[in-house]
């Protein structure tokens, strides 16, 4: 490819060797010698390369053409030391790579904010450890006496749960991320459903024959095809009846960094002790229960 | 030597100058450098003397300012050449440094010959 300053360079060399034509050909019909005369019209013009330079400096872009001959010697260079490229360049890689690394880790973890419409206004707390089992949980009880003590506050809770195995006619059995929530958490953090629709009050309802529940987007599609077909569906789950009711959006990934359920369930279930190891968090000897904690 | 005593002659373009001497070349009709180098030299009776070296940088200065127009042709004696044409930009260029120019003669004659002046 020629580069359009190519071009022009050598219209420029064109321009001058026409001027020194032209010099030696009046020599010449004046009488000169034809050497003699090219000689005296090539002291007359001076110093060709340098008026090149001169000129092509007003064009403005000698520079970039510069860069390019900077750029070139130093590619030349480095192929001539290999062993000196291969160091820096491998300097450089894990410089860069281990600085970017952190980085993520550290807006995965620290900056990075919840997908959901406001994250600035959600405050997480921590229910306090269990002085036996040095449990983070909160128990259903627990919460809903938390709520009612604080009725200004939507107050939200999830709560940890064991990977439970999810049952399909005629599909192998599969390992599912379980995360129980409050009846408020997806709306009170202003989550939208992709498809269906997310949980309300009465999925609290205990005692119910068929527990509903939301699942991850990509969970979804990889599951049951699309959300939108995701939505009625009936399985099992830890040997234990479900109809998923809706398909969170698609970029809600639940309210930890580093950790997406595919399942979120009604905290209520906690109660029954599906998904969740019993606890007793006065440690054993006491009559506490999961239903009296 | 003639040759020598016809070089100290010659006197350096006054800074500025250049520009509006190459339009002026230009004024009557189309040019390649050699050709505006011989009608300054030859106008001025031989005593300014473009050098190659800023004739060209002239040119493709004022090129770019769009006040010549350039065009590859052949002279009478077939060697091709970059042909320089005075624009209408060009035009009202020359105009303005000629006033200029002018003043300035004026302004230098005033100082130097007082008694000149009514």
């Amino acid at each position: 490819m020629r580069l359009p300053w190519e071009r022009a360079k050598e219209s420029l060399s064109e321009e001058l060797e026409a001027h020194l034509q032209m010099a030696i050909a009046e020599r010449v019909a004046d009488g000169e010698e034809p050497a003699q005369a090219r000689a005296a019209a090539l002291r007359e013009l001076g110093n060709l390369p340098l008026i090149e330079d001169v000129t092509r400096e007003g064009w403005g872009w000698v520079w970039l053409e510069n860069l390019l001959h900077d750029t070139r010697y130093a590619l030349r260079q480095l192929r001539r030391a290999p062993a000196f490229t291969a160091t820096a360049l491998l300097t450089l890689a894990f410089g860069i790579g281990a600085n970017l690394g952190v980085f993520q880790l550290l807006y995965a973890v620290i900056l990075a904010e919840l997908p959901v419409p406001h994250p600035e206004e959600v405050v997480r707390i921590h229910a306090a450890r269990t002085p036996f089992d040095q449990s983070w949980t909160i128990s259903y009880p627990a919460y809903q006496r938390l709520r009612a003590a604080t009725p200004d506050v939507p107050l939200m809770a999830s709560a940890y749960a064991q990977n439970a195995t999810l049952d399909l006619p005629n599909r192998a059995p599969i390992e599912a991320a379980c995360t129980l929530v409050s009846d408020n958490y997806f709306s009170g953090l202003g989550v939208a459903p992709a498809a269906g629709r997310l949980f309300v009050q009465a999925d609290e309802r205990m005692g119910q024959g068929e527990w509903p529940v939301v699942l991850r987007y990509d969970f979804a599609r990889k599951t049951f095809g699309s959300a939108q077909q995701a939505v009625g569906q009936h399985f099992l789950l830890n040997d234990r009846a479900f109809v998923v009711i809706g398909v969170a959006h698609r970029r809600f990934l639940g309210d930890r960094t580093g950790y997406a359920p595919d399942i979120w369930l009604p905290l209520a279930l906690e109660s029954t002790g599906a998904l969740t190891v019993p606890w007793d968090s006065l440690g054993p000897g006491h009559d506490v229960s999961l239903d009296k904690p | 030597m003639n040759q020598t005593a016809k070089y100290q002659n010659r006197i350096e373009l006054l800074q500025g100058t250049l520009d509006m001497l190459v339009l002026q070349a230009l004024l009557r009709e189309p040019m390649h450098g050699y050709a505006i180098a011989q009608v300054i030299r030859n106008r001025s009776g031989e005593v300014l003397s473009v050098e190659t070296g800023s004739l060209y940088p002239a040119l493709h200065r004022l090129e770019r300012q769009k006040w010549v127009k350039a065009e590859w042709k052949l002279t009478e004696s077939k060697q091709r050449a970059k042909f320089y044409q005075l624009t209408a930009l060009g035009k009202k260029q020359l105009t303005t440094d000629h006033q200029r120019w002018l003043q300035m003669v004026r302004a230098i004659g005033a100082v130097m010959e007082p008694e000149v002046q009514p």
